[in-house]
């Protein structure tokens, strides 16, 4: 499996928040090389099934949302010019001038309008709004009513940039990062042996509700679950206290919300294994498909990693190809290695 | 045309660093034409016609784009800059960029860790860093050096009904109007200046037009069409889609009032569409241009375009089409004044 390869393909499909269908047609297809039992449920989350727990074994699932920011469409102007919604949490300053696609009857390219200097000057904009961005489709409002609907959903871009090192930017990283780790870790498992149960679950909706994974973690009814999502990697600008830092590893999550066992079981499969790893130490609920999981059904004990990552829900977002890789040794090594006695 | 203006587009040359704009435009010429290289790096062509006009003609085009000029390296590898002509910061945040060959991202503090108060503010060039994926100061300059160019990445593409985006179209239409006249079967000698360093203070044409010495001279450019919804009235300045923009006045000129009422004249005989701007605002060579020597009468054509200065410059085929249609209908004209 070329990582860099799936991962791009991964991004380069479109599903923002709610309308997730085209990557879980392309996740459905990848898992029918590692399962026969796959189930699409009604929110648009894949859950499947891997393998069957020998006995005293824990059910495991491993776990990613696939769903990815975006903006929904609201009106078309006389003009032609679309207004929109965010689908997730979008800064409005870095829509300024982007280029988009909107996912109409076919897509569109469109650019964000931005406000010409000559304006900027006489209005003394302090903030701004979803109210002031307007998508440049190029056409008038008859032609643009023959292709797009309003409730048609809008993505960044497919940029993709390989920067030095083995880095790459593109949009949707968050979570196609994670997606992707979870998929090198049935790869790397499909050659091993392992008595664990193993059900992965890719879920729909986490950047606007966790429905898709309250849903799924239902339909997993697992004994312990690991949720794989990507984390802040540190830049110039952003608090220490809350980044990892890129190239070191997955960042283990420690939180009230996570199981502390599990945390601690997870920082010693990456020290016997020698597999670089970073800690994430968040005060309450993860913000992650994690806090849905956990209080499914009876209750799911729950892990959390994730994958540095840059920019996030820009379309611009940066990770390390070697994070994905040793976020998936961690998982996969989990699996092989896990007994009874985490739970 | 299009196939021209999307060749020069792609070329990177940020003020300053024009040479491989220059060449290929050296490239493209036709045979019958001379041209020199002066100390600034303009490139000044002379075609021959089979008579000499009174009045010296100068066609200009500015062959400089806006861009960004690395200023420091950061510990972790990113890299701090400068721009290069007027950028609003605003419109890089969350771009892909191109420096010294390599690619880079500038990238933005996550809407998670920002503050209520600095989520809808304007960004400062200040905050912003060009990341191009290394991990340390020491990696960074194995792969760039203070002082290298950063040019937008962005690609030259058609959209939506007969629009087409791409960085660099502020002035490299200009230069693709010159070069197609230039081909044209024109009865009188003319020059065409291609000059440097517009972006940043109208610099390359004050030697070019010392050395060429015209009577006339007529500047090919973009200029803000700000007909977005984020306008109203007045303040949308020229619309795409409604021809060449023939304007009056600007920050930098007041133009000839004979030779904008003949730009008109001559479009209407022509049936040519053809608009005014409707605020003052911006400028263009014609500002250095017109006051040369003893003072150059000047009028600038030029091609209405949105998000002028940013990675995605909109403009109009339809609009091109009759700024290259006004040009050889006029030149004419302008040798026989």
């Amino acid at each position: 499996m070329d990582i860099k390869d799936t991962l791009l393909k991964l991004c380069k499909v479109n599903g923002v928040s709610g309308r997730e269908d085209e990557v879980a047609k392309l996740i459905r297809t990848t898992l029918s090389s590692y399962s026969d039992d796959i189930f699409l449920n009604p929110l648009g989350s894949v859950v499947a099934k891997i393998s069957e727990a020998s006995d005293n074994y824990p059910e495991i699932l491993l776990e990613a949302h696939i769903d990815q920011v975006g903006l929904v469409v609201t009106s078309i102007t006389d003009d032609g010019f679309l207004t929109v919604a965010n689908c997730g949490g979008i800064d409005v300053g870095l829509l300024i001038s982007q280029e988009v696609i909107v996912c109409g009857k076919k897509d569109i390219r469109g650019i964000v309008c931005s406000i010409p200097p000559h304006l900027k000057r006489s209005k003394k904009k302090e903030s701004l709004t979803m109210d002031d961005i307007y998508i440049d489709i190029g056409m008038s409002k008859v032609e643009a009513e023959k292709i797009i609907n309003v409730g048609d959903v809008v993505t960044y871009d497919y940029k993709p940039v390989c920067l030095v090192e083995n880095r790459i930017s593109v949009k949707s990283l968050d979570n196609r990062a994670g997606v992707m780790a979870v998929l090198l870790a049935l790869e790397k498992l499909k050659q091993c042996d392992y008595k664990c149960g193993l059900t992965v679950a890719f879920s729909s909706m986490e950047e606007t509700s966790g429905k898709g994974a309250a849903t799924s973690g239902y339909f997993a009814n697992p004994d312990l679950a690991i949720c794989v999502d990507v984390s802040f990697a540190q830049t110039v600008d952003c608090p220490k206290n809350k980044c990892g830092d890129m190239g070191k590893g997955p960042m283990i999550g420690i939180s009230p919300t996570l199981d502390f066992n599990l945390s601690s079981k997870l920082q010693n499969i990456a020290k016997k294994e020698k597999i670089p790893y970073q800690l994430e130490i968040m005060g309450g609920a993860t913000s992650t498909d994690a806090d849905k999981i956990c209080v499914s059904r009876n209750g799911v004990v729950t892990g959390l990693c994730s994958i540095p990552l840059k920019y996030m829900h820009s379309p611009v977002e940066v990770v390390d190809i070697d994070d994905i890789e040793n976020t998936a040794n961690l998982l996969a090594n989990f699996v092989m290695l896990c007994k009874d006695d985490v739970i | 045309m299009k196939n021209i203006l999307k060749q020069l587009c792609l070329i990177d040359g940020v003020s300053g660093r024009e040479n491989l704009v220059r060449e290929t435009i050296i490239s493209l010429l036709p045979s019958d034409c001379e041209y020199t290289i002066d100390a600034l790096g303009n490139l000044i062509v002379t075609k021959t016609g089979k008579k000499s006009s009174k009045n010296r003609i100068m066609l200009s085009a500015h062959m400089d784009e806006v861009g960004m000029i690395v200023t420091f390296i950061e510990q972790d590898g990113s890299l701090r800059f400068s721009t290069v002509g007027g950028i609003d910061p605003d419109v890089i945040v969350g771009s892909c960029v191109r420096v010294n060959n390599i690619s880079g991202v500038i990238g933005s503090k996550p809407i998670h860790l920002k503050s209520a108060q600095d989520r809808s503010k304007s960004v400062s060039i200040y905050e912003l860093f060009i990341d191009i994926g290394a991990s340390c100061k020491e990696q960074a300059e194995e792969h760039v050096n203070l002082g290298d160019v950063v040019t937008f990445d962005s690609e030259f593409l058609q959209f939506g009904e007969g629009k087409v985006k791409s960085k660099a179209i502020d002035d490299r239409f200009g230069c693709a109007v010159l070069l197609k006249l230039l081909r044209e079967d024109i009865e009188y000698d003319f020059t065409c200046a291609f000059l440097v360093q517009e972006e940043v203070g109208l610099r390359g044409a004050r030697p070019a037009t010392y050395a060429v010495n015209p009577d006339i001279a007529v500047v090919f450019e973009t200029t803000t069409a700000a007909d977005t919804p984020l306008s109203a009235g007045k303040d949308k300045v020229c619309v795409l889609g409604s021809g060449a923009v023939v304007s009056f006045m600007d920050n930098a000129t007041i133009y000839d009032s004979e030779l904008y009422k003949l730009a008109f004249l001559t479009a209407k005989e022509n049936n040519v569409l053809c608009q005014t701007k409707t605020a003052i605002a911006g400028g263009n060579d014609a500002g250095a241009i017109s006051q040369s020597r003893n003072g150059v009468k000047t009028i600038s054509i030029s091609l209405p375009c949105r998000y002028l200065h940013s990675a995605c410059c909109v403009a109009d085929e339809q609009d091109m089409d009759a700024i290259l249609n006004l040009a050889t209908k006029i030149l004419p004209k302008l040798f026989e004044l």
